[in-house]
């Protein structure tokens, strides 16, 4: 038998944290393993109960979410993010996935689906669900784009796509009718974002994740 | 005299200032009448008399009205844009704190309450309980929905969270739902860019009270909201194809009644302007430029 989903709750609401250990560990494959109310000394919790899947609330008292979905993707052996929250704005679900969330949940949705959730989200998969299903499916599109999660904007794509086809900072700008001191700050934004440095470099990768033939026509 | 009862002396009496100033004026140009003859040489002309009369007329008053009423009135005007910017910020952060409770507090306990019907129901056995569960859950989903909307009518999170694009982006997208009318929006130009917390609130508030005022007074059937920033100034524009804004409003008469005063407060508070145009039948156009940086 495999072994089952470590899950670490984090919610300042005890009673949605009781709610959702009962759920969990009532399940065979799962097992909630630690539980935070705020993000305070969350990483030394996660390095001792070394969760898979932490299931995250987006507003915790004094804030910190994002920072902390950002802080776990860009260290190694952290476990997966499931957002779990009241915000069904699909504004926060692609800022939650731009910062390296896979598993983005809506509070009301059923005890079957954020079981769902929690399963796909730890076996690596991509999982979204506002409980709106228009909404849902526009975010879950953009976050499987080739390429993985959601990295940039709309906007940012527009400039990396332009400067993938060699035009300059300059000529990006009046395209896109902004000035070039826009677009400079738009690179290195998606420079920081996606770890590219040279145009030869974004060349190569709008060629490669099929972003050039995808806006081309 | 300093500078604090200057300006409580010109707010508190204009009328003793005006007096002083009177007084000064017809005391000082009885003075320099009087000494005219002794000063002017005998066979001047009552032209170059009646320039040596104004020149010493004007130094002597012109020093007195600075200090008895442009000093005052600029410190008055100083004080008053404290006094708004800090009733602004204050306004906003009760709001902020509100919202914030009616959403992740009550709104939490509200969705709890949904889950636990709506898993409830199924298990009862009964059909008639099974029912009445069905209808108590509908009734705390829909009470969800109206504490949601109330959460975001006072101040949506997301302007906090991820600034004003996302922010009016919910905010349309709940005109959409609610109203019959068809509303569109233009956020690339900002993106996902942040500005300044005041420059946001001050944008923010004012599209939000320019489009409560097309839903509810301008019988458009179309509206379009599009917001821009050009490394150092933040625009909104927004238009509809209604009836107008009547002229005595945007003349400054009534123009609480639509939160024109202080959407035009918030503009100037912020060095930037607000303009109306506005035709009987032709729609309105709201444009709003103020200066910004991004953070």
């Amino acid at each position: 038998m495999t072994p089952p989903i470590r899950v670490m709750l984090m919610d300042d609401h005890a009673v949605v944290r009781a709610g959702l250990k009962a759920l969990i560990n009532h399940q065979e494959d799962m097992i909630v393993v630690a539980e935070a109310a705020t993000t305070r000394d969350v990483m030394k919790i996660i390095d001792e109960s070394t969760p898979n899947v932490l299931v995250l609330d987006l507003s915790l008292p004094g804030g910190g979410s994002l920072e902390l979905v950002r802080m776990l993707h860009q260290r190694p052996e952290s476990p997966r993010v499931l957002v779990l929250t009241m915000h069904d704005a699909g504004s926060y679900a692609r800022s939650a996935l731009a910062a390296g969330a896979t598993g983005y949940v809506v509070k009301t949705v059923s005890e079957f689906d954020l079981l769902a959730a929690i399963r796909a989200v730890a076996n690596g998969r991509i999982f979204i669900d506002l409980d709106n299903p228009a909404a849902t499916s526009e975010i879950y599109a953009q976050a499987t784009l080739p390429g993985g999660t959601v990295q940039l904007s709309d906007r940012e794509t527009e400039v990396l796509v332009l400067l993938g086809r060699g035009f300059s900072n300059l000529e990006v700008a009046e395209k896109l009718d902004i000035s070039a001191k826009t677009v400079a700050t738009y690179k290195a934004r998606i420079s920081e974002k996606i770890g590219l440095k040279s145009t030869a470099e974004f060349v190569k990768y709008v060629t490669d994740t099929g972003l050039l033939s995808e806006t081309a026509g | 005299m300093n500078a604090w009862l200057q300006s409580r002396i010109i707010t508190h009496s204009p009328l003793r200032v005006w007096l002083l100033v009177v007084a000064v004026v017809s005391v000082t140009e009885a003075a320099v009448m009087l000494a005219l003859p002794v000063l002017l040489p005998a066979e001047s002309t009552v032209e170059f008399g009646a320039i040596v009369d104004s020149f010493l007329l004007t130094v002597s008053v012109a020093p007195l009205l600075w200090w008895f009423i442009e000093r005052p009135l600029r410190r008055t005007n100083k004080l008053r844009a404290e006094f708004l910017a800090e009733y602004f910020d204050r306004t906003e952060s009760e709001r902020r704190h509100i919202a914030s409770d009616l959403h992740d507090g009550v709104g939490q306990s509200l969705t709890l309450l949904v889950s636990g019907l709506a898993s409830a129901a199924p298990l009862c056995g009964d059909p008639e309980n099974t029912r009445r569960l069905e209808r108590l859950c509908q009734v705390a989903r829909t009470t969800l929905l109206d504490v949601k909307r109330l959460a975001l009518g006072l101040r949506p999170s997301l302007l906090d969270d991820l600034g004003l694009g996302p922010a009016l982006e919910a905010i349309i997208v709940d005109c959409r739902e609610n109203q019959p009318i068809q509303i569109t929006l233009d956020t690339s130009h900002i993106g996902d860019r942040r500005l300044a917390d005041p420059v946001e609130t001050a944008v923010f508030r004012i599209a939000q009270e320019a489009i409560t005022n097309i839903v509810k007074h301008s019988h458009a059937t179309r509206a379009s909201v599009s917001i821009r920033f050009n490394d150092d100034t933040v625009e909104l524009d927004v238009r509809d194809n209604g009836c107008g804004i009547p002229e005595q409003y945007l003349e400054g008469h009534n123009g609480r009644q639509l939160g024109l005063t202080s959407m035009k407060e918030r503009a100037t508070l912020l060095g930037g302007r607000l303009t109306i145009k506005s035709e009987k039948g032709q729609g309105t156009q709201l444009s709003v430029q103020i200066p910004a940086k991004e953070r």
